[in-house]
């Protein structure tokens, strides 16, 4: 009797469900419930554990193969996303929804346009404006230019517009897959208060995402999934990091960061009052054989600029680079790897991967000519480096012929960092190497980078986490506003000591 | 193997299965070749198309490229072979200039390939307008006549051996050669490409100058075939190139397809073309039946590319 009350009562209740793709299970008998309204529950797991694919499901994008999801009680079966928006469930994918030429106010209507005039039907913009203006200013945006384009506002920008978007929609309940993986630390904080807004309107927030510390200021549950399968859904009060990490991994969080022992190298490159277009000034350091040193730097502070200049992905404007103490002119990628020096950027999907070519191709892309016999490609050869390549980083991949595209995220940088790995740099060039990735995927390519160095090569590496940056590089050297602010050996470096020379 | 190759090799089945039904005796050697050196002119010009598509361009001043080709081999050939060999080698040149423009052009200012290369179309029609003020005169020498519709030995159609010799060397190229492979990654992520080590301008104009030769090489052979010049050789190739590689896999987005799957294209074109003919069928019913063709596979390569994912 008492379990039919509290049936009735909670909110969303997935019973059972399972999900087969061809080939595989990506949902296996899986359970999650939001018990009362305003719950912000959070859902993590490794990449391919069915996080996505579980909440595509409650949202009408995908649907499920087996078992059963009460709404308030009742069945609910959505087979597109309007008729999920329609029950109250409105979802916020990982990749932007809106469209970047069309203005904030278009969008924030897009397919529920007011309407004037009883003939002959027209958009009401005065209408649209006045809401347009009130669902902004609801999630901080009250001071914006409704009427232009989407794609002229900071990623953070779009994302609370996506979220006021949903408030039109007068949703109950709310997902949110990877919300924060490109905000900041400063502007994850206000997407937190929006987050608590909407909780005291009584709506409940499903929140996807890889970064436990979020997970943990935020939620009020945890649902962990594994490899399609439910392991468990603790109180956030009463579990601590480790028994979550655990239930992802299904094992101890032991070895997260391993930083092998710097080598006192010689120094490698030398970079001297670069300047470039736009935002990179008067950046001066030295690199060493065997180290790493990380950049850190709050986002947009030049350091992917620095690095893709580094790499010959644009042309400084003055300045000097000296590779192995001989000054060296950089106008390509090209001329980059001639030199040793290998990029791996922070987009795969998009700067990174050939989605559509084969894991052999992808990884052979960037040597090419290392593999010709009398001027022809030697396949033989080439498939035997890349299958030792795909044994060293532990690729899972059903063959060399896979299209990368079908990997998982961690595989796919797995491929990248193949490739580059394959040119036998002397200088790494990383940007958020493990953006995306999960837990054990990280601490393989954390692994990856420090073997690299200990056989004497140089990473220069750029992520936004600092734990990360604290935890595998030998110096970090701090960037505000295109500018160095600071040089800290890792040693006396401090997440304090770090923010503040980013924020200067 | 290919798993994109298998949506051509089920329609060439199906359309051998219908004319082994309709007209047995057309499977028959010499016929069967014959109708299978038809194919070459539309082969050799289809090639140049795919390895365009492949870096996710298309070009579409190829059709006016093979007309050219031919008003100048007529008005300039002599029958001797010092003119034969260098009006041939100039037909080319000429060819390999206009694909030169054609990708320094897309390259390196951003303009769109079908705006770019519609607009080279008019103006080498205008060009060879011009040349012969509307009236081509001239014919050709009886050693091409042969490249373009003689047989060898009386059996093997010479045309074919250019097109299949061709065909393999493209192949070779395009999986063998750093360039060739460069084609299928400036078509499928020109900034990963970039990031490789890839020039993509150079891999740009590279495809242009290849497809604009390989059109002439096919205005040549159809100028053989022809005996003469004439302002309406290269009609029939405006679109036929790009059908060639649709059927056999190639994609407008860019790096996916092949040779292979456009050689098949091809049969499959001509073919149904001599099928058709084979009924009396008239030009429209022709038309038609090569629309849904060409519809009807395309459409199975999309929806196969859905079901592998």
């Amino acid at each position: 009797m008492v379990a039919e009350v509290r049936n009735f009562m909670s909110v969303l209740k997935v019973q059972e469900v399972s999900k087969f793709f061809p080939g595989t299970r990506a949902l296996n008998r899986v359970n999650f419930e939001l018990e009362h309204e305003g719950e912000i529950h959070a859902l993590v797991g490794e990449n391919g554990a069915g996080k996505t694919t579980l909440v595509k499901i409650i949202n009408g994008a995908l649907e499920k193969n087996e078992g059963t999801i009460l709404l308030r009680g009742e069945p609910y079966h959505a087979s597109n996303v309007q008729q999920a928006q329609q029950q109250g469930l409105a979802f916020i994918p990982q990749a932007s929804n809106l469209i970047g030429c069309l203005s904030v106010k278009e969008n924030l209507f897009l397919g529920q346009e007011h309407v004037k005039g009883s003939l002959i039907k027209r958009i009401d913009w005065k209408r649209s404006g006045q809401s347009a203006a009130r669902l902004l200013t609801r999630v901080g945006l009250g001071h914006i230019n409704i009427d232009l384009r989407v794609e002229d506002f900071e990623v953070a920008e779009q994302q609370l517009i996506e979220i006021a978007k949903v408030l039109s929609i007068h949703a109950s309940i709310i997902t949110m897959d990877e919300p924060t993986s490109s905000l900041t630390e400063e502007e994850t904080r206000r997407l937190f208060d929006i987050i608590r807004f909407l909780q005291r309107m009584n709506v409940s927030v499903i929140f996807v995402s890889h970064k436990l510390d979020e997970v943990f200021q935020i939620s009020d549950k945890i649902t962990v999934l594994r490899n399609g399968e439910c392991v468990g859904t603790r109180n956030t009060s009463e579990t601590n990091r480790e028994e979550i990490v655990r239930m992802m991994t299904g094992k101890e969080e032991a070895e997260k960061y391993t930083r092998k022992k710097r080598l006192h190298g010689s120094v490698i490159m030398k970079v001297s009052n670069l300047k470039t277009r736009g935002i990179v000034h008067e950046v001066s350091f030295e690199l060493a054989a065997g180290e790493t040193l990380a950049i850190a730097g709050l986002l947009g502070s030049g350091q992917t600029k620095l690095l893709e200049t580094l790499c010959g992905y644009y042309s400084p404007i003055s300045g000097s680079i000296e590779i192995g103490g001989r000054e060296i002119r950089i106008h390509s990628p090209k001329d980059a790897l001639r030199h040793g020096i290998g990029y791996i950027p922070e987009d795969r999907h998009i700067k990174g991967l050939m989605l559509n070519q084969s894991v052999q191709d992808n990884i052979s892309a960037a040597s090419l000519r290392d593999d010709r016999q009398f001027g022809f490609l030697s396949i033989a050869m080439q498939l035997e480096r890349v299958q030792k390549l795909i044994e060293q980083l532990g690729i899972i991949c059903a063959g060399t012929h896979q299209l990368v595209e079908n990997l998982s995220g961690g595989n796919q940088q797995k491929v990248l960092l193949a490739r580059y790995l394959k040119v036998k740099p002397r200088i790494l060039l990383l940007n958020e190497p493990t953006r995306g990735i999960d837990v054990g995927a990280k601490t393989e390519i954390y692994n990856l980078i420090s073997s690299f160095k200990v056989q004497g090569g140089a990473v220069l590496m750029v992520s936004s986490e600092l734990p990360e940056i604290l935890g595998i590089s030998d110096r970090i050297m701090v960037m505000h506003e295109g500018r160095v602010t600071g040089f800290f050996s890792t040693g006396e470096a401090t997440k304090e000591k770090l923010m503040h020379a980013m924020t200067v | 193997m290919n798993k994109r190759l298998l949506v051509p090799i089920f329609g060439l089945v199906a359309v051998l299965i219908a004319i082994a039904v309709i007209s047995p005796y057309s499977l028959m050697p010499v016929s069967f070749l014959n109708a299978t050196k038809n194919a070459s002119y539309l082969g050799v010009v289809a090639i140049g198309q795919t390895i365009v598509m492949l870096t996710g361009g298309i070009d579409m001043s190829l059709y006016e490229t093979i007309a050219l080709t031919n008003i100048f081999s007529a008005n300039f050939m002599q029958d001797n072979p010092f003119s034969i060999l260098s009006v041939t080698l100039l037909a080319i040149l000429l060819a390999g200039c206009i694909g030169f423009v054609n990708g320094t052009m897309i390259a390196k200012t951003g303009i769109p390939a079908i705006i770019m290369t519609i607009a080279m179309g008019f103006a080498v029609r205008g060009s060879y307008l011009v040349l012969t003020k509307g009236a081509p005169r001239g014919y050709i020498p009886e050693v091409v006549r042969f490249i373009g519709r003689g047989k060898l030995f009386d059996l093997v159609p010479v045309a074919l051996l250019v097109w299949l010799a061709l065909s393999f060397g493209v192949i070779l190229f395009l999986n063998r050669t750093a360039a060739g492979k460069s084609v299928y990654f400036t078509g499928s992520n020109p900034t990963a490409a970039r990031l490789s080590g890839i020039n993509n301008d150079w891999t740009i104009i590279l495809v242009y100058v290849t497809s604009s030769v390989f059109a002439a090489i096919s205005g040549l052979l159809i100028s053989g075939y022809l005996g003469m010049g004439t302002l309406d050789a290269g009609v029939e190739y405006m679109l036929s190139p790009i059908a060639a590689s649709v059927i056999g896999g190639t994609t407008f987005a860019g790096g996916i397809g092949g040779i292979g799957g456009t050689i098949i294209g091809t049969l499959i074109m001509r073919y149904v073309d001599n099928l058709m003919t084979l009924v009396n069928a008239r030009h429209a019913g022709k038309l038609i039946v090569q629309g849904v063709i060409i519809g009807g596979i395309a459409t199975m390569h999309s929806t196969q590319k859905w079901s592998l994912k």
